[in-house]
């Protein structure tokens, strides 16, 4: 008693508030079930989640799903390691950029991982069961006497405790000199795509040796580069289409068919740019910094600084829709550029019917926006504002106005929480925001399932 | 270029242009010739910004390709409306004769090499390129040539400016191009050594050197090679005209927000509104040169550390 009265207090408040660098999570990706949710971080792991299938028993309601809702950890491992690049005398960041999860083709489950140079094939599989009864071998797998052996038996599969095992099962390295920035899974099966700054590569999933380029922007004199690639996808459908999206603002859609580098796009969507709003940021704040097919592979979801833009495909010459993200910050750029948040990428993501688009912005805010309406909708990843299972509530950042109680004011909005990586359930209205170092899943309670149009 | 005894006030500097000779030659509104200095101002302290984001990259880990090429551009379409003004010449010239090498000069002399000096000539003033040592050499000869023009006047270069491509003067930054290994071999690593506040910058260099030599083209990113700028000879006497031109990256640059969005698009504020922001650099580029030596030597302090000396 004595000693406890002598020890100094000591306040372990901050050890609340410090966040480990390693687990800020870098990337999250639903698999094609919805069943899975992986994420990577800054720390080269990946976690994934899994939906739990309890049913509820005497407690089910008619119409209600088997499933809980509720996502547990599943399997972690450590998917890159920290590298160095001894030509360049650079560290070589274990960061996981993109993971992308592949077509489910048999029990075991595959992603491909990739930080800012190797790509990464996992092989996640379950062990439920284990063989005993062997002849030679007693239960701790020591030699068993011979003379003891009277007869033969056969061994047989016993359930036991469930084991995911996480095995490396292809490593695509060396395919890329600058930061690779986006994965994507043809709906081939067969090959995926990797893009970086200036280059995008072609592999099969069974081939590690070689990858084929199929966009090369890299300028023959490095000092006339001005435009770089952002991010890459295919084309949820077509497997010979893909498109690419760029620094200054420009989509391009690319056939393989037509040749096999595809420098020369098929089509290029560019919005015509607005004089009147012309300002020395104007070219910063439309680099694109995600693109998106829509599930149905009619439009595009493409995301810069301000705004998240819908596009047709079968229209190059300005987007169908564009929806203001927080253009509160418009008049804030010098400062945001002085402090580097202009270049934050934020994603973008479609809902499972392609009426709603989602994306993430600052002070742990993110948006939601109905395509139909045309009315957003901003709500919090935040642990103190909201309660496991409680309603979320909406926000609202005051810029002029009339301003209500609970209402943020633009100055007083945190720069450093930022919303940039989230995914959306492939089936379901479930959605999957990453906040630092936080995974918040939300459930729309209401409309579980999407209204299928 | 006022008259004696007379206080200035910024509601009378509309009546000057027409009275003093040297003066802009177009006599724009009281508003637009206030915006004007202003204006340039804020487009100066952009610019020293984006040239220090892009010194500092000399990070463990390779820089972002894409964030480099965003505010090289940025500081290109500077540049271009810089000389399309013609500020850029007064620029150039008063960096050559500009005292203190290590002063954040030192980033916009970045800008004021040219490439190699064979390149077309003739048109009037473009977009400098980075690289090259012949400049230095250039800017000397244009300060004896003539006055200099404190105000934006529209005189042409020497005839050695080198016509490029807006996107040229990256030269140095994205490649190895053959000016910058020019320089390399003319330059004089002694040269450097001599001066104290060169060695932050010479440290940079060699560490720069060292790693060119085992590196690609290819996989150089922008800063790397464009943090690598040496500060040639020490040049005459500064003009104090042309000083304050350089006026100082006032820390006050972070109330640049609603100037310099709103510059280009129709202003929300008024050019009043914006003489009150800038209330402690003035309307006009006249401040006194000693308060600008006095910030050139902070700014020193703040270029010594940001290069890491």
């Amino acid at each position: 008693m004595g000693e406890d009265a002598e020890s100094p207090k000591i306040n372990h408040t901050f050890l609340r508030d410090y966040v480990t660098e390693a687990d800020v999570i870098s990337t999250v990706e639903f698999n094609q079930t919805g069943d899975l949710l992986a994420t990577g971080d800054k720390g080269g792991r990946v976690v994934i989640f899994q939906r739990e299938t309890e049913s509820k028993g005497e407690s089910e309601e008619v119409g209600e799903t088997g499933d809980s809702g509720e996502y547990n950890v599943y399997s972690t491992f450590q998917s890159h390691e920290p590298d160095f690049d001894y030509l360049k005398s650079l560290e070589i960041e274990e960061k996981i950029n993109k993971i992308r999860w592949l077509p489910q083709q048999n029990a075991a489950h595959f992603l491909l991982s990739t930080n800012d140079k190797t790509i990464k094939l996992w092989k996640v599989s379950e062990r439920d069961k284990r063989p005993e009864g062997y002849n030679l071998k007693d239960e701790e797998g020591r030699i068993k006497d011979i003379s003891t052996i009277t007869s033969l038996q056969v061994p047989v599969l016993k359930p036991t405790d469930l084991m995911v095992e996480v095995r490396p099962r292809r490593v695509f390295s060396n395919g890329h000199t600058y930061h690779v920035n986006s994965i994507s899974v043809n709906s081939d099966g067969e090959t995926y795509l990797s893009a970086d700054d200036l280059r995008i590569n072609m592999w099969h999933l069974g081939i590690t040796d070689r990858s084929f380029n199929i966009v090369d922007i890299k300028p023959a004199n490095m000092e006339d580069l001005t435009e770089v690639i952002t991010a890459a996808e295919f084309h949820p459908h077509h497997c010979h289409l893909f498109v690419y999206s760029s620094s200054k603002g420009t989509l391009r859609l690319c056939d393989m068919r037509a040749s096999a580098l595809c420098d020369r796009h098929t089509k290029l969507f560019e919005e015509p740019e607005d004089p009147g709003s012309r300002s020395f940021f104007s070219e910063i704040i439309s680099s694109v910094s995600d693109v998106k097919f829509s599930h149905s592979g009619r439009y595009l979801l493409t995301r810069d600084y301000l705004t998240a833009k819908v596009w047709d495909l079968n229209m190059d010459k300005g987007p169908v829709e564009t929806y203001q993200v927080h253009e509160y910050l418009r008049s804030k750029l010098c400062s945001l550029y002085e402090n580097d948040c202009i270049f934050d990428k934020f994603e973008c993501v479609w809902n499972s019917s392609d009426s709603v688009i989602m994306t993430g912005a600052y002070n742990s805010f993110f948006r939601m926006f109905d395509r139909e309406t045309g009315r957003g909708v901003t709500l919090e990843a935040w642990r103190e504002s909201s309660k496991p299972r409680a309603v979320l509530r909406t926000r609202r950042v005051y810029n002029g106005g009339k301003r209500r109680r609970g209402d943020v004011g633009v100055d007083s909005l945190d720069f450093t929480k930022k919303i940039l990586h989230m995914a959306w359930h492939p089936s379901e209205n479930i959605i999957a925001i990453a906040a630092t170092n936080n995974l918040y899943i939300f459930q729309d309670r209401v409309n579980p399932e999407a209204q299928v149009q | 270029m006022f008259p004696k005894g007379t206080k200035r006030k910024f509601s009378d500097s509309g009546e000057e242009p027409v009275s003093s000779g040297d003066q802009v030659p177009v006599a724009p509104s009281v508003a637009a010739r206030t915006l004007t200095s202003s204006y340039s101002l804020q487009r100066q302290s952009l610019l020293d910004m984006s040239l220090i984001k892009l010194q500092l990259c000399h990070m463990l880990v390779e820089p972002n390709l894409c964030r480099s090429v965003l505010i090289a551009n940025t500081v290109r379409q500077i540049q271009e409306e810089m000389t399309q003004d013609g500020t850029w010449q007064i620029m150039t010239q008063a960096l050559a004769a500009a005292q203190c090498p290590a002063d954040r000069l030192v980033a916009t002399e970045v800008l004021c090499r040219q490439t190699d000096p064979a390149a077309q000539a003739g048109q009037s003033p473009k977009p400098f390129s980075v690289v090259g040592l012949e400049e230095g050499y250039h800017a000397e000869e244009v300060v004896m040539e003539g006055d200099v023009e404190t105000e934006v006047t529209m005189s042409t270069l020497s005839p050695v400016s080198p016509q490029l491509s807006s996107a040229s003067y990256l030269a140095g930054p994205f490649g190895m191009g053959p000016c910058w290994e020019e320089e390399e071999e003319e330059e004089d690593d002694g040269e450097c050594e001599e001066d104290e506040e060169e060695d932050s910058e010479e440290c940079v260099s060699e560490g720069e050197e060292g790693d060119r030599d085992h590196l690609s083209a290819d996989s150089r990113t922008g800063e790397q090679v464009f943090g690598t700028f040496e500060i040639k000879h020490p040049a005459p006497p500064p003009d104090p005209a042309l000083e304050e031109l350089f006026s100082d990256v006032d820390p006050s640059y972070y109330d640049l927000d609603t100037v310099l969005t709103g510059m280009q698009s129709a202003p929300k504020m008024g050019p009043y509104d914006l003489l009150e922001s800038l209330s402690s650099h003035g309307p006009t580029a006249l401040s006194s040169s000693s308060s600008c030596r006095s910030d050139l030597n902070e700014l020193d302090h703040i270029m010594e550390i940001i290069v890491g000396s």
